[in-house]
């Protein structure tokens, strides 16, 4: 019965990962760590950028996705639960673009806290085209799955947990980590896994939101070795220190999954 | 302290207002930059409302290229990778959720590790593996790479799993055979699971950008967001107000599944207890 799907997923996925991985080390006369030791060279910051960018964005997403879905399991909201999936079928492209208008040095968010008076315009913060940009961008698109799957933990919390630890005069935010947490621990580890991952390929919010100059996202490396140095081995050899990056990142929830 | 209540009230009300303000902004931003002239989209400050609405940009990103080719390709796509994906990855779940058997772990970590390699990594083994098979440039080289899914399967799994094992067997009693206690007792209890994979997996396809960017070059094969990104390119400078008009026209089909589906969501991650 899982043939099928195992065969697809062998031939598609796999396969090709190997091959990524064999001609990460093929060089002009054999094999060897030259490309790595490109990568190496030129990208460590990049790869520290990377993991960097992508942390902080999971952890301001876990907070938020937290303290939100802790709200909406105790207070039915129908109409944040629709809007909180609107980011799902927004494209990438679009929340980069409407992210540099709402961000940029003279877009929409420092013109609304010069009308308040809060900023002067003459010389006026950027959050857009900086890693805070990049941050802010990734944890929006990010956040409504993360969101789904919080929420979908914490609501198969039995009622009674909750009852008991307000009964005992317990408030909404220690309820929240002291008992709705630690319960869904499995949960947010998973979401987290998820999203690291799915953060560590980005590519179309970082070349959109991201500087010129300065350190560059894993996947925009891959992308400018392709294109313009057509360096096939070294772009091979970001792509498979990128993955395992992430597959560290998910080793322990991979041993607990295959344990069950 | 009634006055106290009322406070708290109006500031849980002002907060959920801001978070709901940051979830709509990019689609609001979309929706409104779709009607306005390219005068009011550059200009500075911003100006939120279009001074005259311009519907017509809808049908200037429309008949500015085969759209409809666009349109179609990206139906036919999303919705033949959703139906193999739904083909292949019911019975794997099944028999990774119900069935011991020797390397059953080891295969379905196997399959875990394709769910976190981004498309990106793979793309160049695939492309020269399809195009041995010499279908770049085909419908299939944007479907055959998709036809499983790693996530469907796992998520799918997780909700198998919380089937009783009793039912299974009242099921077996009543000899009902594996295909028919798979089809017709499993996949109907999973229903919620169903449908937001489907909706994920079909949003994800009839958003996707990179695959199909990378895998064809000629307008008769080619998907609604590499339409939208040659209107770009066409239109010499970035003509936002048509961009985001074709931004619009992709949005609109998956707003309008999405508005069907969307009271399944929440419920089957609650049902499936992803953990």
């Amino acid at each position: 019965m899982a043939l099928p799907a195992i065969f697809i997923v062998g031939v598609l996925f796999v396969y090709p990962f190997f091959l990524s991985l064999m001609n990460s080390f093929k060089v002009k006369d054999g094999w060897g760590w030259d490309h790595y030791k490109t990568v190496f060279e030129l990208y460590t910051g990049d790869l520290l950028y990377t993991v960097w960018i992508s942390v902080a964005s999971l952890a301001i997403l876990l907070v938020f996705g937290i303290l939100l879905g802790g709200y909406l399991r105790f207070r039915h909201n129908g109409w944040i639960e629709f809007l909180f999936k609107i980011p799902l079928f927004i494209p990438f492209v679009v929340v980069g673009h409407a992210m540099r208008v709402l961000l940029a040095p003279n877009g929409t968010l420092n013109a609304s806290l010069a009308a308040l008076g809060v900023i002067d315009l003459q010389n006026p913060p950027s959050i857009a085209f900086s890693s805070a940009g990049i941050i802010t961008a990734l944890a929006w698109k990010n956040l409504s799955l993360a969101l789904l799957l919080l929420m979908g933990a914490f609501r198969s919390i039995d009622q009674n947990f909750i009852d008991a630890a307000r009964n005992i005069g317990a408030n909404y935010l220690r309820i929240l980590f002291t008992v709705m947490v630690p319960m869904a621990k499995g949960s947010i580890a998973v979401s987290a896994v998820l999203i690291f991952t799915s953060m560590m390929g980005s590519f179309s919010i970082p070349m959109m939101l991201g500087t010129t100059e300065g350190s560059q996202m894993a996947m925009v490396d891959l992308y400018y070795q392709i294109v313009y140095q057509n360096n096939y081995g070294a772009a091979n050899a970001i792509g498979v220190i990128s993955y395992l990056i992430s597959m560290g990142a998910a080793m322990y929830y991979l041993r607990t999954v295959t344990k069950r | 302290m009634p006055h106290v209540h009322k406070m708290l009230k109006w500031l849980e009300l002002a907060g959920m207002m801001m978070v709901a303000l940051i979830f709509v902004f990019p689609f609001v931003w979309m929706f409104l930059t779709s009607f306005k002239s390219l005068q009011e989209v550059i200009q500075f400050p911003p100006q939120w409302l279009p001074e005259t609405w311009l519907w017509e940009n809808v049908v200037k990103a429309w008949d500015s290229g085969p759209f409809l080719t666009y349109f179609s390709n990206s139906v036919l796509v999303a919705l033949s990778i959703l139906i193999l994906q739904f083909l292949t990855g019911v019975p794997a779940a099944y028999a990774f959720a119900r069935y011991r058997f020797k390397g059953r772990n080891w295969l379905f970590g196997l399959s875990l590790i394709a769910l976190m390699i981004p498309p990106q990594i793979t793309f160049l083994p695939v492309f020269l593996e399809l195009s041995q098979w010499k279908l770049i440039n085909t419908l299939w080289a944007l479907i055959l790479p998709y036809s499983a899914s790693a996530f469907g399967i796992f998520l799918l799994r997780q909700a198998f799993m919380q089937v009783p094992e009793e039912i299974v067997e009242a099921a077996r009693l009543d000899q009902a055979s594996e295909w028919q206690i798979m089809w017709n007792l499993m996949v109907p209890m999973a229903r919620p699971v169903l449908v937001t994979f489907g909706l994920f997996s079909f949003i994800y396809h009839w958003n996707d950008y990179f695959w199909p960017l990378v895998m064809t070059n000629q307008e008769l094969v080619r998907t609604l967001p590499i339409g939208i990104a040659m209107l770009k390119q066409s239109e010499g400078g970035v003509a936002w107000h048509i961009v985001m008009a074709g931004n619009l026209i992709l949005v609109l089909p998956i707003l309008l599944i999405f508005f069907l589906a969307q009271r399944q969501i929440i419920r089957a991650f609650v049902y499936s207890g992803v953990k």
